[in-house]
């Protein structure tokens, strides 16, 4: 049922009852717009942005001809076309970004959640990258989505025609047809952890990849749980930095991954086979909230010292907020810019 | 292990529980593997940081499942062990047994008789070896017992009655105990228990009595039967005895008997004192042997004035020997008077034996010294000539025959001629010891009374048939007085009117004389018997005991017929004194008895023996053990002394001090308190002069010879449940490690403690915050509200919940 006030289109457990990206992304943009007093899409086009002196070896084609015949002195004209803005939303489609609590059945590869009512880390970043692109592209700018597991699996060219929405759109939902294996497959209980099978998060090959690909500024959006190691975080940030890119690293997480509220003893099935686990799980809570809160701080930390903005996404939260940030930070990356 | 599992548990009440109780055990044990096996899975993204947790974790959650599965496990077990009720040995079962409060009462039963004083190692007697064996039991009491001690040596009481924990007190007590000098009563001391126990001052079931005792024959166990009402093993509680020890030979003095208590001794060639001397030997190897005895008399400064020697043969097989002496008494005795008498102790002693106790080496017994017999002869004052008896009357051939002429100046009998009407006053009676009645015919019936109590006071009243021809009258008078049972005819008989063809004669009877006065004449009696011959008499019927001397009826042809035990001389106990009866008159028209030479022996042997047949009053003798009743004789009692006794021959052989009997004065006269526990003499001060009391060692006190532990065994089955004592260790026959514990109520408290625990355990364990932990308990809790509830399971905060 569609959603009769629009800030409910932010609500996750609003969004997950709708099936397809675009739809959501635009649900999303509707929703962050209502109440707007003034438009973002502001200064977004080919037009006059300052005078400088010439000198010898400029292009004479920009010498503002006007001004010499008033002033008899030279001037360039410089203009809109330098500040476009270029991003990059690196989507994680690893077999941990399945993982969802907040309705429904875990969403594994073609096994939908049944009636599609659960909420996935996956689904939480996709629709939130789909937001972002199409924000993007509102305002000319050119955006480009990539989705990696172990590495770069999709990525649109980078674009800001009108009809790379649909590119992108496309991009976010093949990520359900990539390859993941069943959970626990590939390792017994007693060896958790054992093998890395595809569908397993690999950041370090993706950040290679990634950096390779990007031979402009560009504004680097990384929505993933980034589970994995924090040297290999901190490498592949340190080489967005190098490049001079400017990054918003979203660290999306389940409410579940979060508090660990289990009682029961189970039996836990890693979802990039790491194997299955038997414990009881209130005998592990704490221990396990301490090395999960040690990496996410870890995490931080490192973007903290790149200068980098850093988000914890809680899935169970709305995404106002996330987009907001990206929005602000946008604004400011222009304004280095000119 | 099973021998294991057989030490420590003894046999289960309700074994099958316990079975139940083991294989439950399978029940969390399976829950466990079930739970590991059945868990739901739950995908999980962020498996990397769990599985960090998990590595570090892993030691500490393995313990504590492992923990929570060994305290489930035993609390399954021990429901089923508590249920059970096992009974529990060792340690352990005296440890939670010791949880009982109300504890036990241990009755500890020492023998204390004669036996065990023989010596039981260097120094060492096998009363202080029972004596340890106490201080084992009573150091072995555990936390709520009581304990009593008992003597079991006669007369057997209680050293300590009302049961105390105080072991300071207890042992103390059993320090002070001595051996006494008497012999076992182990039935009787048992038998204290057992009215004890009836007395509800101790509980039956949780009453333990120990007997320490040797065990030797000289109790005669197995002889008597014990009281069904007395038993104190089996359902009545716990009996534990020590085990029979080895038998000794042994020699003991039975007892030394003088013929008479009464001696009368003249002043120039005094006396002699018979006395008979038994000795019995406990052995078992009867074979030929002597013993040298010997045979003091002592003074009442405790010297010895006269004594002699003696061997005493045992024949082979033989175990008692009698001896027979005539102890000299020197002439020099001289503090008697004409009426009092000294009592003079007899001791027989043996010399120098081999091995056995030395308490019983010696007896005693006492004997009156007296120069003067006062003795009335009552008849009428002119005396009548009848046939050929040239003037004596039959007071005159009596006095005669107590005082033969010639001798009238140390003979020791004082005649005093009485006639019938003088008896009439009382006072003539005293400081007599005979009444001779020649005339009783002549008395009436008040005097007849006085003569009773006479008799009574311990005199003698021998009376003579008067020779008259018609009836007599008087038979019935003193028969109504004295009652002695005995038919008399009333009408005198003849020989020729029994047996006027025959031309026979009545004679006395040359059978044995069981009369113990006469024993003296025993040796002459079928010489003196054979010229007496009697014509006329009274028929007499009397009992046996009462016949001294028969009829027999000679006919013409020479044959002898016993004349239907017609008894010629009879007598009969009255109180302190006697009744006699000669059933023919002395007069030659009835028997011719007083010509003949048997009449003067006769007469005198029959009037000492008799007045010397009865204990004197002034002498008591008892047992070791004894409480005797001294009587109103010793009225005026101020001292009760042991007589110490020296002399060459005779030395004093006593290992503990001597106790002084103690005494009260009650209408029956004086009474003792308590037994007397020391052998000896013991003389006494009254207002009536020296009293004399002999205790003698108990004679069935000296027979240790081992006795028959099967018979023995068996006896003791008489008292219910029984079982022999830990010699080597007597405290452990006490320790509940031997006994049968009921702990069932011991493990369901133990059950309890482990159900908190686990509770706990698990509570602390499950790292939960609020609500019901993982632990049974809180399981439960939370099974009983879904089934309030009719919920169904909660999903344990599983994250895909809504």
């Amino acid at each position: 049922m569609p959603p009769t006030d629009a800030p409910n289109y932010l609500d996750p457990r609003t969004l997950a009852a709708i099936g397809p990206i675009d739809l959501r992304a635009r649900m999303i943009v509707e929703g962050m717009m209502t109440g707007m007093h003034r438009s973002p899409m502001e200064g977004v086009s080919v037009e006059f942005a300052q005078h400088r002196q010439y000198t010898p070896g400029d292009d004479t084609r920009f010498l503002d001809w006007k001004v010499y015949g008033k002033t008899d002195k030279l001037y360039l004209k410089q203009y809109q076309k330098e500040t476009n803005l270029d991003m990059v939303v690196l989507v994680d489609a690893s077999g941990s970004m399945r993982y969802g609590s907040t309705r429904g059945t875990v969403a594994t590869g073609s096994k939908r959640a049944v009636s599609g009512m659960s909420w996935s880390k996956y689904d939480h970043a996709a629709s939130l990258a789909a937001a972002m692109c199409h924000l993007a592209l509102r305002q000319q700018d050119r955006a480009s989505v990539v989705l990696f597991t172990d590495e770069i699996k999709t990525a649109t060219r980078l674009s800001n025609s009108h009809d790379h929405w649909r590119t992108i759109v496309s991009a976010l939902s093949s990520a359900e047809s990539l390859e993941v294996s069943e959970p626990g497959e590939s390792s017994s209980g007693d060896n958790p952890g054992a093998g890395r099978p595809p569908g397993r998060t690999d950041l370090s090959r993706m950040f290679d990849q990634a950096v390779a690909r990007l031979n402009r500024r560009s504004l680097v959006v990384l929505i993933s749980d980034l589970f994995d190691d924090i040297q290999t975080i901190e490498r592949g940030l340190a080489m967005f930095k190098f490049r001079r890119h400017d990054v918003i690293v979203l660290q999306t997480l389940d409410p579940a991954e979060l508090d660990f509220p289990f009682r029961s003893p189970s039996q836990f099935l890693g979802l990039e086979a790491e194997g299955r686990l038997n414990l009881d799980p209130q005998a592990l809570r704490s221990s396990y909230l301490e090395a999960l809160q040690s990496h996410l701080d870890q995490v931080e930390q490192v973007a903290r010292r790149f200068r980098f903005d850093y988000v914890l996404l809680n899935t169970s939260d709305p995404l106002g907020p996330a987009l907001s940030h990206f929005m602000a930070r946008r604004d400011a990356g222009i304004g280095k810019k000119r | 292990m099973q021998a294991l599992l057989a030490q420590v548990l003894a046999p289960f009440i309700a074994p099958a529980l316990a079975w139940a109780g083991l294989a439950l055990v399978a029940i969390p044990v399976g829950i466990h593997l079930l739970s590991r096996w059945r868990r739901k899975p739950e995908p999980w993204g962020a498996m990397r940081f769990l599985v960090e947790a998990y590595r570090k974790q892993k030691r500490r959650m393995h313990f504590e499942q492992w923990l929570l599965l060994l305290l489930r496990c035993l609390i399954v077990l021990l429901l089923g062990l508590a249920l059970a009720r096992p009974l529990l040995v060792g340690t352990l079962g005296q440890w939670l047994g010791a949880l009982d409060s109300q504890g036990r009462v241990v009755n500890v039963v020492i023998d204390d008789a004669m036996s065990t004083r023989a010596t039981d190692g260097p120094g060492v007697t096998r009363f202080d070896r029972l004596i340890d064996k106490a201080v084992a039991v009573i150091d072995s009491l555990e936390a709520g017992d009581r304990a009593t001690i008992w003597r079991a040596g006669r007369p057997a009481g209680a050293v300590i009655a009302e049961p105390t924990a105080d072991r300071a007190v207890l042992r103390a007590a059993l320090k002070q105990m001595r051996p006494g000098y008497s012999r076992p009563d182990l039935p009787a001391a048992l038998k204290l228990i057992s009215d004890r126990m009836d007395d509800g001052q101790a509980v039956p079931d949780r009453s333990v009595t120990v007997l320490l005792g040797d065990f030797t024959r000289s109790a005669r166990y197995i002889e008597q039967a014990f009281d069904l009402g007395s038993q104190v093993g089996g359902s009545s509680g716990t009996l534990i005895v020590s085990r029979p020890l080895s038998g000794l030979d042994n020699i003991q003095v039975l007892s030394v008997k003088p013929r008479r208590r009464v001696v009368w001794i003249d002043g120039l060639s005094g006396g002699r004192i018979a006395a008979e001397v038994r000795v019995a030997r406990y052995s078992e190897s009867l074979a030929e042997a002597s013993v040298s005895l010997t045979v003091s008399l002592i003074d009442v400064q405790g010297r010895s004035v006269s004594s002699l020697r003696r061997r005493v043969y045992f024949l082979a097989g033989q175990s008692v020997a009698s001896v027979s002496v005539d102890i000299p008494v020197d002439t020099t005795v001289s503090r008697l008077d004409a009426q009092g008498g000294e009592v003079l102790t007899i001791r027989a002693q043996l010399e120098s034996t081999t091995g056995g106790l030395t308490p019983d080496d010696q007896a005693y017994a006492a004997v009156e010294l007296r120069r003067r017999l006062r003795v009335a002869v009552v008849d009428e004052q002119a005396g009548f000539l009848v046939g050929d008896n040239a003037g004596l009357t039959p007071g005159q051939w009596v006095s005669l025959a107590l005082r033969p002429r010639g001798i009238d100046q140390v003979g020791a009998v004082e005649v005093v001629s009485v006639t019938p009407a003088e008896l009439n006053d009382p006072s003539r009676l005293e400081s007599l010891d005979a009444v001779m009645l020649m005339r009783p015919d002549r008395l009436f019936n008040p005097v007849w009374r006085e003569l009773a109590s006479f008799a009574e006071a311990g005199g003698l009243v021998w009376v003579f048939t008067p020779a008259n021809d018609g009836s007599a009258p008087w038979v019935s008078p003193m028969l109504d007085t004295f009652n002695p049972g005995w038919q008399i005819g009333l009408e005198p008989v003849t020989l020729d009117e029994v047996d006027e063809a025959s031309g026979g004669s009545w004679s006395f009877s040359g059978e044995p004389l069981s009369a113990e006065p006469l024993e003296r004449l025993a040796a002459d009696w079928q010489a003196l018997i054979r010229p007496v011959r009697v014509y006329r008499r009274l028929p007499l019927v009397v009992p046996d005991a009462d016949a001294w001397v028969f009829l027999d009826q000679t006919i013409l042809s020479g044959e002898v017929e016993r004349s239907g035990r017609q008894a010629v001389l009879a007598h009969h106990f009255v109180g302190r004194g006697s009744l006699m009866l000669l059933s023919t008159a002395v007069d030659t028209r009835w028997t011719n008895l007083p010509t003949k030479p048997l009449f003067v022996p006769l007469v005198h042997e029959t009037l000492r023996g008799v007045l010397g047949l009865r204990d004197r009053p002034g002498i008591v003798s008892a047992v070791a053990g004894d409480q005797p009743a001294l009587g109103l004789a010793w009225s005026g009692l101020s001292a009760l002394d042991r007589l110490e006794v020296s002399g060459d021959l005779i030395t004093e052989e006593r290992d503990d001090a001597v106790v002084n009997p103690q005494w009260v004065v009650g209408e029956s006269g004086v009474q003792l308190v308590g037994p007397v526990v020391s052998p000896g003499v013991y003389q006494a001060t009254t207002d009536a002069g020296p009293r004399r009391l002999i205790v003698d060692v108990d004679p069935q006190a000296g027979d240790m010879r081992q006795i028959d532990e099967e018979a023995f065994a068996h006896w003791l089955d008489g008292l219910g449940e029984w079982r022999w004592l830990d010699d080597e260790d007597p405290g452990a026959s006490l320790r509940r490690t031997s006994e049968v514990a009921d702990i069932g109520w011991a493990l369901l408290w133990v059950l309890l403690a482990l159900v908190l625990l686990e509770t706990v355990v698990a509570r602390y364990l499950s790292h939960a915050n609020a609500g019901p932990g993982r632990s049974l308990t809180g399981r439960l809790w939370r099974a009983g509200i879904r089934l309030r509830s009719g919920d169904k399971p909660a999903n344990g905060g599983r994250g895909r919940a809504a």
